[in-house]
């Protein structure tokens, strides 16, 4: 027992064997315990080795089938959103109106909410286009006059406004007729509403499965540590002492997870789009350049977001008491 | 002011156990009392509501000066670093060395880095075992894994040190060395409050003995015994 007198006495004076005595900072105290937090959360990563891989697999699983929910989302998106630009609303003009008269129907046509480009379709080119279309007959020659009106095509900002931007044409002086394939593009949006909203639905359910593995995978990790909790708690740590190391811990498991799901789905989804336009050259698939990154940022986000997420509400059952 | 404070204490656990009833008890700073009774008499219970591990069902407690009956969540661990607490199962981590289990409890109140080596070894000096700081708990006798749990309790330099059984799991001469410890420890500032079935301790050392049986105080003596003298018509 050579110091006990050393032992009694408070911080300040203890600063230590040879070191000189310094006050020490809230911050410099702060820092160094997140420090310490932080460093624990990741030896006990480590430490806890084989259930930190069960955690991982667990999370990584859920975050590749996310993965898949989000590649075919967003190409059910591109197809809908491919398939929707090319509807247009035809809008057939009097014939023998003046340039100013055709130019006024156009402004009309233009100022309508929710139009997003309106082009005027003299009957000259319409005429061209329907040669072109039946494989670049002369029909200039075959028809004496050329049949067909002039028209004005209007594109609506989206395809659910087709029908409004239709109605409101009818009422453009000059024009005589509306058109816009009614039925069938009305099927068309309803559907490609519902892919959409399907996609939506399935990337937010498996988003939530990916909580809920998570949740259930960190809980391991906590119970493991259930021994140390009760000691912090019964030394006097605050909560936050005690949940951040776990926080750290939930991140770096899901952060792992993404890492691992974002290169296995970086090797994959171009491999598939090749399979697939070998088999079937003409669908409409995104390519690899557009899709990788954004998923990758994707699945790392959503990740350490899960990871967090899951060790928070696992650690809350400790600190409830 | 007395440094722990209970006024008419019932504790009745959930189902219906009664585990105290109107316990009134106050121990002054630097005494040292003993815990005494029969199994089930709510030793441990009357310390689990000082480092408010439990909420009395009435009753006040105060603790350092601490309305502990009416913590808020927040205020526990602040409480709780005016207390060590030690017990009968040690409670070291077995995977770190007894120097890591001492510092682990200094690092979870946010002790500064730079401080914490000289306050483990003082620590652990104090116990008597710097010599093994780096040995892991399974490398030690029960007496020095009691030495360690005990060096981890003090090293935050609580007023008070609660002891529940922690010569329990000991043989004879072991606990008899915990308990010159924990006398030391007291004749040095710390008060210290300790439950125990052991009665030659008891008997030998004479310090304030306070009786429990059947959740109710029946003795508290000064210069107390283990168990009251047959009684001399
Ligand atoms: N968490 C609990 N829930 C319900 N009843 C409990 C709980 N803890 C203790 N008890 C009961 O309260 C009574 C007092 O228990 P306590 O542990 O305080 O006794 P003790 O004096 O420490 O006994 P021992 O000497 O055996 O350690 C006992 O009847 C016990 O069964
Ligand atoms: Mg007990």
């Amino acid at each position: 027992m050579r110091s006990p007198a050393l032992f009694r006495e408070r911080p300040k004076a203890v600063s230590g064997a040879g070191r000189p005595a310094r006050r020490v900072s809230r911050l410099e105290a702060a820092v160094s315990s997140v420090a310490f937090l932080t460093r624990e959360g990741v030896v006990g990563f480590w430490r806890n080795g084989l259930m930190s891989v069960a955690a991982v697999s667990s999370i990584l699983a859920a975050l590749l089938a996310f993965g898949g929910a989000l590649v075919t989302l967003w190409n059910l998106q591109a197809v809908a959103a491919r398939v929707e630009a090319q509807l247009v609303v035809v809008a057939y003009l009097r014939g023998g109106l003046s340039p100013a008269q055709r130019e006024g129907a156009r402004r009309a046509a233009e100022r309508i909410p929710g139009v997003r480009t309106v082009s005027f379709v003299p009957r000259e080119e319409a005429l061209r286009r329907l040669e072109e279309a039946l494989g670049g007959v002369e029909l200039a020659d075959a028809v004496r006059q050329n049949p067909l009106p002039d028209t004005l095509e209007v594109r609506p900002e989206q395809a659910q406004d087709l029908r409004r931007v239709a109605e409101a044409l009818r009422s453009v002086p000059g024009v005589v007729e509306v058109t816009y394939g009614e039925d069938a593009t009305d099927r068309l949006v309803g559907l490609t509403r519902l892919v959409r909203g399907a996609g939506a639905a399935a990337t937010g359910v498996l988003g939530a499965v990916s909580v809920v593995v998570s949740t259930n995978a960190l809980r391991l990790t906590v119970l493991a540590r259930q021994q140390e909790v009760e000691i912090m708690r019964l030394v006097g740590a605050t909560s936050w002492f005690v949940r951040w190391p776990f926080l750290v811990e939930g991140l770096l498991q899901g952060l792992v997870a993404a890492v691992c799901a974002s290169v296995l789905w970086t090797v994959f989804y171009p491999w598939a789009v090749a399979r697939l336009q070998q088999a079937w050259p003409f669908l409409p698939v995104l390519p690899a350049s557009q899709v990788v990154l954004p998923l990758v940022a994707s699945l790392l986000a959503v990740g350490t977001a899960v990871g967090l997420l899951g060790a928070a509400v696992s650690v809350r059952r400790f600190l409830a008491r | 002011m007395p440094l722990i404070e209970l006024e008419g204490v019932y504790k009745v656990y959930p189902g219906g156990r009664v585990a105290l009833r109107d316990v009134s008890l106050s121990v002054d700073e630097g005494e040292f009392v003993f815990l005494v009774g029969p199994t089930g008499a709510g030793k441990s219970t009357l310390l689990r509501l000082l480092y408010r591990d439990e909420l009395p069902t009435r009753g006040r407690v105060r603790v350092a000066g601490w309305d502990v009956h009416r913590l808020r969540p927040a205020q526990v661990p602040l409480l709780r670093r005016h207390l060590g607490v030690v017990f009968q199962d040690f409670k070291l981590l077995a995977d770190r060395t007894v120097y890591e289990n001492v510092a682990f409890a200094l690092r979870a109140v946010g002790t500064p880095p730079a401080w914490i080596p000289a306050r483990v070894r003082a620590a652990l000096e104090l116990v008597g075992l710097w010599e093994r700081a780096d040995a892991f708990p399974r490398q030690l006798s029960g007496g020095e894994q009691q030495r360690a749990s005990i060096a981890r309790a003090l090293a935050n330099q609580p007023r008070i040190l609660l002891a529940d059984e922690p010569t329990g799991n000991l043989d004879p001469d072991t606990s008899w060395d915990i308990v010159k410890l924990l006398s030391r420890i007291n004749l040095r500032g710390t008060t210290v409050v300790m439950t125990t079935h052991n009665k030659t301790v008891v008997d030998i050392l004479r310090r304030r003995v306070v009786e429990l049986q059947e959740g109710q105080v029946v003795r508290d003596e000064v210069w107390g015994r283990y168990a009251k003298p047959r009684a001399v018509p």
